[in-house]
This record gives C-alpha cells, sequence and structure tokens, in this order.
C-alpha cells in the first residue's frame, strides 16, 4: 500500500462530519444573512429587543459562573485525587465520572426532588428551625447553576486529573527544600504547571453549560430563559427559523470567542505550556 | 560548617519498614557517600534527612539541634534531585533564583547572585532558556547551582550523575568535588557507583537493605571490608569457611574444612564466631600444577576461561569450591588444565560469617 493512500482512511469519517456537521452549520449561517433584510439585519433586531439581551447575558452569566465554581471545586479534588495510592486513586476517579453515566435528565430531575419546597434542604433547615417558611431554590438561575455544575464537574476533575497526574512529585520536594512552605510551593509549581489542565476543563465546562438545553429546561423557570432554551421557542413554538438560526450562529461565534479568550489568558500566565 | 547526625533512625512506606535503627555521622565539611545496592533505602536516607520524609523513630541533628520534626522549607539543606526536578515553567536564571526568592532576598541581589552561580557553574549564555530545553549536563549544572546559591548548610545528592553518559560523568564529579570544596559544604551523596563514590568521598558509608554494613574511608572500604556484603561489592570474589589455629611466626594460621592451610597478617583482628577469608580474583597467583606444601596452596583445574582484554579470568574447580582468578596474558591455561593457586597471606582478608 503507498503512503499516501493511508489518507483514503480518513474519507468515510470526513464524509460524515461534512454531511452532519460542516454542511448543516453552513446552512444555519447563510440563513442568518438570506432574505429580506440588511446584512447584520437579524442580530440587531435581536440585540434591540429588551428581553433578548436580557437573556444573552443571562446565558453568558450563568456559564461562567457555572465554570468558576467547577474550577474552584474541581481543583482541590483533583489534586487530592492525583495525590492518593493508586489502587484509591481509580476508585475515587471511578466515583468522580459516575453521574455522567447516568441520562442528564434523570439527574437534572433528581434536583427537583432534593431543590423542591418539600425537597431534602428546606425540610432539613426547617427541621433544624434555620428557616421558617421554604426557601425558593428551584426555579431560576441558582438551581440552573447548581444543576450544570453538577453536570459538568466530572469534566472539569478529570482533565485536571489527568495533568496533575503527570506533573513529577519532586518537584514539590525541590520547592519546599528550597525554602517554599508547602502552600506556596503548591502555587508556584503546581498551579501553573496544571493550567493547560484547568483550560481544557474550563472549555468543555463553559462549551456545555452554554450550550446545555435539558437543565436550564427543567430547572429553570420563566425568569432564567438561556439562548439554547430560547432558540427552541423561536423554532418550535414561534416556528421563526429565521430567528433560530441567528441565535445558534451567535452561540457558536460566542463559545469560540471565549474559548480563544481563555487560551489568550492561559497562555500568557504560563509561555511554557 | 555544620555536622548531621542521624540517631537510629526507623522509616517505612506504609508498613513496609526500609531503614532500621540507622546511625550516620557526616562531620562538618567533609563529603560523604551513601553506597548501596538499587532499593537498599539511599533515596529513603535522604528523604529523611531532607525532611521529606517523616522517621517513624529516631533523630536527625544539626550540631546537635534537633531537626526531626522541622519542615524540611525551614532546613535549608539543598537537595540535588536524580531526576533534575527543574521546574519545567521556569527559566534558568528563575529556577536557581526560586530559593532566594523564597528568602525575600532583594531583586538586586538575586540578580547578582543567581549571575555569580551561573558563571561558577558554566551556564551563563543560557540563563533565559527555558529549562526543559537544556541537556541533561546542563540541566544538571541548573540544579547543582539551584541548590549552591541558596547557601545550604548541608548538601543532599541523590545519584546526581546517572543519567549523564559516562564521560560527563567523571567531568561532573570532579566539578561537584570542586564546588563543594570551594564552598565547603558538608554534603551526603547517594550512589551505586563504586568508581563514583570512591573517587568523590572522604568517607563513604555502605548500605545493605536499611542497615549501614560499613562506615570508613575509601581506602579502607576496598582493602578491609568490614563485612561479606561489603567485600561482595568492593570486589572480592572468592570466599572460604575457615577455622583459626593460632598464632605462629607472627602470621593468624588458619585452616579450611579440606584441610587446606592459610596464612593473614596478625594486624587483622579476628572476628568472633565463624571466619570467612576473601580474596580478590586478581591477588590470587595461577601457575602450573606443582605442590610445595606451603599455606595458601590450592590444587584444581581450569573450568572455564573468559578474555577480559587485559588478561584472563578462569574459574578453577577445587576442594573449596569454584574460585574466580585472573591470570596474565603470556600464557593461557586450557580448559581442563591442572594448576596451583597461591593465595598470598597479605591479600586475604578475615571475615566474621553471618
Ligand atoms: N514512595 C514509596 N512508596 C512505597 N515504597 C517505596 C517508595 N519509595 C521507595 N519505596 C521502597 O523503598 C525501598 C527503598 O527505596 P529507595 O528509593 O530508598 O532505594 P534506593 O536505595 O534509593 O534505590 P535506587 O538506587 O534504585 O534509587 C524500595 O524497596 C522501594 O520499593
Ligand atoms: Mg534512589
Amino acid at each position: 500500500m503507498r503512503y499516501s493512500s493511508v489518507y483514503l482512511l480518513c474519507v468515510p469519517a470526513l464524509v460524515l462530519v461534512g454531511l452532519l456537521l460542516a454542511a448543516p452549520l453552513y446552512s444555519t449561517v447563510a440563513q442568518t444573512f438570506g432574505g429580506e433584510v440588511a446584512l447584520f439585519g437579524r442580530y440587531g433586531a435581536f440585540f434591540e429587543n429588551a428581553f433578548n439581551r436580557d437573556v444573552f447575558f443571562r446565558t453568558l452569566k450563568i456559564a461562567l459562573i457555572t465554570t468558576v465554581i467547577a474550577a474552584a471545586l474541581g481543583y482541590p479534588t483533583a489534586y487530592f485525587i492525583s495525590q492518593a495510592g493508586p489502587k484509591w486513586r481509580s476508585l475515587l476517579i471511578l466515583c468522580a465520572v459516575l453521574p455522567l453515566l447516568t441520562s442528564s435528565v434523570v439527574r437534572s430531575f433528581s434536583w427537583i426532588v432534593i431543590l423542591g419546597r418539600k425537597g431534602s434542604v428546606n425540610t432539613l433547615l426547617m427541621k433544624l428551625h434555620v428557616i421558617d417558611a421554604p426557601l425558593r431554590l428551584l426555579f431560576n438561575e441558582i438551581s440552573v447553576v447548581i444543576g450544570l455544575t453538577y453536570l459538568f464537574l466530572p469534566l472539569m476533575i478529570l482533565s485536571l486529573v489527568g495533568v496533575m497526574e503527570n506533573i513529577e512529585d519532586d518537584l514539590m520536594d525541590a520547592a519546599t527544600s528550597l525554602g517554599a512552605p508547602r502552600i506556596k510551593a503548591f502555587f508556584a509549581v503546581i498551579v501553573p504547571l496544571s493550567l493547560p489542565g484547568l483550560v481544557v476543563g474550563a472549555v468543555l465546562v463553559f462549551t456545555g453549560s452554554l450550550t446545555s438545553f435539558t437543565t436550564p429546561q427543567l430547572l429553570g423557570g420563566d425568569g432564567s430563559t438561556v439562548l439554547s432554551t430560547l432558540i427552541f421557542r423561536q423554532a418550535m413554538v414561534l416556528f421563526d427559523w429565521d430567528g433560530a438560526a441567528t441565535i445558534a450562529t451567535m452561540m457558536v461565534v460566542l463559545t469560540l470567542s471565549v474559548i480563544t479568550a481563555i487560551n489568550m489568558a492561559a497562555r500568557r500566565l504560563n509561555p511554557a505550556a | 560548617m555544620p555536622t548531621l547526625e542521624l540517631r537510629k533512625i526507623c522509616a517505612s512506606y506504609g508498613d513496609n519498614r526500609i531503614l532500621t535503627d540507622l546511625d550516620l555521622e557526616v562531620a562538618d565539611g567533609d563529603f560523604v557517600s551513601l553506597l548501596g545496592e538499587s532499593g537498599c533505602g539511599k533515596t529513603t536516607t535522604l528523604r529523611v534527612v531532607a525532611g521529606f520524609l517523616r522517621a517513624d523513630s529516631g533523630g536527625v541533628l544539626l550540631d546537635g539541634e534537633d531537626y526531626t520534626r522541622r519542615p524540611p522549607n525551614r532546613r535549608g539543606f539543598g537537595y540535588v534531585f536524580q531526576s533534575y526536578a527543574l521546574f519545567p515553567h521556569l527559566n534558568v536564571f528563575d529556577n536557581v533564583a526560586f530559593g532566594l526568592r523564597q528568602r525575600k532576598v532583594a531583586r538586586e541581589e538575586v540578580r547578582r547572585r543567581v549571575d555569580e552561580m551561573l558563571e561558577v557553574v558554566g551556564l551563563a549564555a543560557l540563563r533565559d532558556r527555558l529549562s526543559k530545553s537544556l541537556s541533561g549536563g546542563q540541566k544538571q549544572r541548573v540544579a547543582l547551582a539551584r541548590a549552591l546559591v541558596i547557601k545550604p548548610d548541608l548538601l543532599l545528592f541523590d545519584e546526581p550523575l546517572s543519567n549523564l553518559d559516562a564521560k560527563l560523568r567523571v567531568k561532573m564529579r570532579v566539578e561537584i568535588r570542586r564546588l563543594q570544596q570551594e564552598f565547603k559544604i558538608t554534603t551526603l551523596y547517594v550512589t551505586h557507583d563504586q568508581e563514583e563514590c570512591f573517587s568523590i568521598s572522604d568517607k563513604v558509608t555502605v548500605m545493605n537493605d536499611g542497615v549501614i554494613e560499613q562506615f570508613d574511608r575509601p581506602e579502607h572500604i576496598f582493602s578491609q571490608p568490614a563485612s561479606p556484603f561489603v567485600a561482595r561489592f568492593v570486589g572480592f570474589e572468592n570466599f572460604f569457611q575457615l577455622r583459626h589455629q593460632g598464632m605462629s611466626d607472627g602470621r593468624h594460621q588458619l585452616v579450611a574444612a579440606d584441610g587446606t592451610k592459610f596464612e593473614a597478617p596478625d594486624r587483622q583482628t579476628i572476628p568472633g564466631g565463624r571466619l570467612l577469608g576473601a580474596v580478590r580474583p586478581e591477588a590470587i597467583a595461577l601457575g602450573p600444577a606443582a605442590r610445595t606444601g606451603q599455606a595458601g596452596e590450592i590444587a584444581g583445574s581450569i573450568a572455564f576461561r573468559t578474555y577480559l582484554g587485559r588478561g584472563y579470568q578462569y574459574i578453577v574447580q577445587t576442594a573449596l569450591g569454584d574460585l574466580t582468578v585472573n591470570g596474565e596474558d603470556q600464557q593461557p591455561f586450557a580448559t581442563g588444565d591442572t594448576v596451583t593457586l597461591r593465595v598470598p597471606p597479605d591479600r586475604m582478608v578475615l571475615l566474621g560469617d553471618a
């Protein structure tokens, strides 16, 4: 077999990607510029509407908050897992990914049970007399953030553990022997060296949260519409396919710009990565 | 400059006991090596000294001060790792400056001292290079500079040269010794390379399975090993069980199980219990079969011959078992030849047989 013919092996995958990804993407983007409107007319119209603007910034805000919380919770967890012995490590990783094995619908529903008026959280707080009346924990931005964090935390942990495992143990010892207390050594050595894992994790969590549909649909209320649920409404309730395509295109652009921004920030912090 | 003392150190990983009642003293300004086979606990000992590993019991003292529970960042020891452990995200300058910055040394002085140290180890030209883009020898120098620049009270090396090629190893070990003497730093050096160890150390500690077998000057370890283990380690290959039969002509008179007589110089003290005589392959004289009845004569026949480049090595079958003997180039013996071996009295070392 000639070497170049090896490339032929890629053809089936390329055809599949072309048919299922590139073509629909092209037609979606093309649709937003078609018809009797000015060049960016549909985008302008979208942002003229105050409700749409709120949805846009809320989506961005929820995705960012989820990413930050997932990073804050995932970082120590991942470090702990990476420092555990080999036996414990596999067990802990299994525990971390276990939620990924159930459907996101089921996982979102479980939060309805936990956060509802008569859910476990409210019942417990009432019993302890911390509160008199049940808190409104469900169908708002908080419940969406909680649901999304729960959904995507494993991805953050996994990408961090992968990187942290490969940081040489001797580096922490080297830093402490040179006079750095453990906590300072952690920030001087582990943090910069695990940045690539944080970037991958952040990108996964951010894009996942930005585009997720089930969780905001089930856990969000009328006041917490996000772009994905808005697309659903435009397309399936209002049958405004042009409008839905416009929002979809914006989400793609938004995702790509945030990924670029995160990457650039990471490169500035750590030129070696 | 301070003296390091280890007192009855016991250390383990989990339930696995690695060091047992280890005593060691490194005197002021001395260069002491820990020599031993892979897995005998050399790195573990260094890690206890550095404070990376907490000993189960026993004490680490520096100049009489108890360091046992002091965290590594407050010990002020320089540690050179086998893997170098350079910070891959920092350049050469920042790697070397790391320790000074932890000590809140002023910016200007950090610059001056780091540049000075890079000059000393010959890396001034590479100061802005990322550490992961360096060659093995260059990394080794950075690691050395990084440990030296903090003016450590004690310098610890864990097989620092094992990843370098043979030529560079010799060059670097001379350099390490030169710097150690120039800065007069008390040093504990781990290696499993005998030659390296003997060539640069003031004293050598031979370790076996978590205990110290002998602590002595390199020349003594080489000529007067204190245990069968050390003897084997430094190249004694022939051992016979002996019985002591008193003194005569100012020499120890000894006899082997088959009646062969041996003599040994009286400067050797006789260990109690069972005796073992140890002889190097090159110490035994090999000649054609001819008995004179003198002590130290063994009859045998050549069982096997290998060429060493400089002379031959023979495995000789004797009543005392198979002995390893080195012979000259001129008239090699052939397999099956009957020969007589002579062990000169002053070439036999007497050991207690554990
Ligand atoms: N982190 C660890 N956890 C468990 N056991 C360990 C650990 N590090 C070392 N050991 C065990 O402790 C024993 C001594 O190890 P140590 O690293 O001190 O050997 P060494 O003399 O330095 O050997 P080498 O010349 O191969 O470096 C070995 O049997 C090793 O398997
Ligand atoms: Mg070792």
